[in-house]
């Protein structure tokens, strides 16, 4: 009796954490409430101050890359300041039109208008962190899911620029606060990124120096 | 005879330590697991990025992503260093001519050693004070630089 009461509670944990693991696709009315939900907490965020931790996963050396570092974000003007701190030093900083790039030994100024890849970049970034990307389909396919607690996003690109680069980009959201908390971008040979965001406070006050070129 | 023929093994034994040793000063070192910040300048535009490179006995496997992970190209690097290969190469880049000049300038930078530091027809291969590695391609006005990231940044 205790056997199979045991046989049971194993089974019963085994499948809890399997639920908790498995991608489930959610129905088309779900979807809408879903998308609805994070564009209304999308629209109220006014600032974002975070850490990230990017894993890369390079599948020819069977290999991890671990990279940190800090993200503002301000919806008025859609400003973003993305900074690599360890193992290496890297800044990118959109403001309106302007890609500033800061690495060891150079600083480039970018003109976004006049490069439809860094217009790409650019709009990717600003989704990912916001979640705009599921409602506007000219970019992506979207389709939503569930993963335990969390919602998930899977975006397929429709731009050639983007399809070149990703085959799916997964936005995962906490359920409760229904924001951005983990980015899985998957490039077409299979290798994959994942940005955790860490330690997020949003709609503080941001240095709007933060945005300048230095 | 005997004397002699033991000082001429000797000899031989310091001659061949003392060229494996020489040998081994590779300008970048490779053995185990080493990461690398990337720099390419061709005519005005710089791209820049990070180099993963892994050996085991049989030689060299490597990648080059860029600060936000995207995968830029693989190669492998033989044993001796004498040979690269460039696979998953991005469409940007996957162009024969292109893979032809980056594949040996790769080759090259690679087999750099102190001994070979300077130039050889339109390569030269320099090495930094700050221990960063340059290889200037003048006929495709191509400049390549790798620094070694320090276990002790991440």
């Amino acid at each position: 009796m205790i056997k199979r009461l045991l046989w049971g509670l194993c089974l019963l944990l085994t499948t809890m954490s399997a639920n908790a693991q498995t991608l489930r696709k959610v129905d088309a009315a779900q979807q809408k409430s879903m998308v609805e939900k994070i564009n209304r907490t999308a629209a109220s965020i006014r600032s974002i101050d975070c850490s990230f931790t990017q894993v890369k996963t390079l599948q020819f050396l069977n290999d991890k890359m671990t990279s940190q570092g800090r993200m503002l974000f301000v919806a008025e003007g859609a400003k973003l300041r993305w900074e690599y701190q360890t193992p290496y030093s890297y800044t990118f900083i959109l403001n309106g039109q302007k890609v500033f790039i800061h690495s060891q030994k150079n600083t480039q100024t970018i003109d976004i208008s006049q490069s439809r890849l860094f217009q790409s970049i650019a709009e990717v970034m600003l989704n990912s962190v916001t979640g705009k990307s599921l409602s506007t389909n000219a970019d992506f396919v979207c389709t939503m899911m569930t993963q335990g607690d969390d919602w998930v996003a899977d975006l397929v690109p429709k731009k050639k620029e983007l399809k070149k680069m990703f085959k799916s980009i997964r936005l995962y959201f906490g359920s409760k606060q229904q924001m951005v908390t983990r980015v899985e971008m998957t490039e077409q040979n299979g290798d994959t990124t994942m940005i955790t965001l860490k330690d997020v406070k949003t709609n503080g006050r941001v240095d709007e120096k933060m945005f300048a070129a230095r | 005879m005997d004397v002699l023929m033991r000082r001429c093994l000797l000899l031989v034994s310091f001659w061949s330590m003392a060229c494996f040793a020489l040998a081994a000063e590779w300008m970048l070192p490779l053995e185990g697991r080493q990461q690398f910040l990337v720099t390419i300048e061709a005519r005005g535009a710089v791209i820049s990025g990070i180099c993963v490179v892994k050996t085991d006995a049989e030689g060299s496997r490597g990648a080059i992503v860029n600060e936000f992970g995207v995968h830029a190209l693989d190669f492998t690097v033989s044993a001796d260093r004498k040979r690269v290969k460039l696979l998953n190469v991005m469409p940007a880049m996957n162009r024969w001519y292109i893979r032809r000049v980056v594949r040996r300038d790769l080759q090259y930078l690679f087999a750099a050693s102190h001994e070979t530091e300077g130039s050889k027809g339109h390569r030269t291969v320099t090495l930094d004070t700050d221990g960063t590695v340059m290889l200037v391609n003048a006929k495709y006005k191509l400049k390549y630089s790798l620094k070694k990231i320090d276990e002790t940044e991440e």
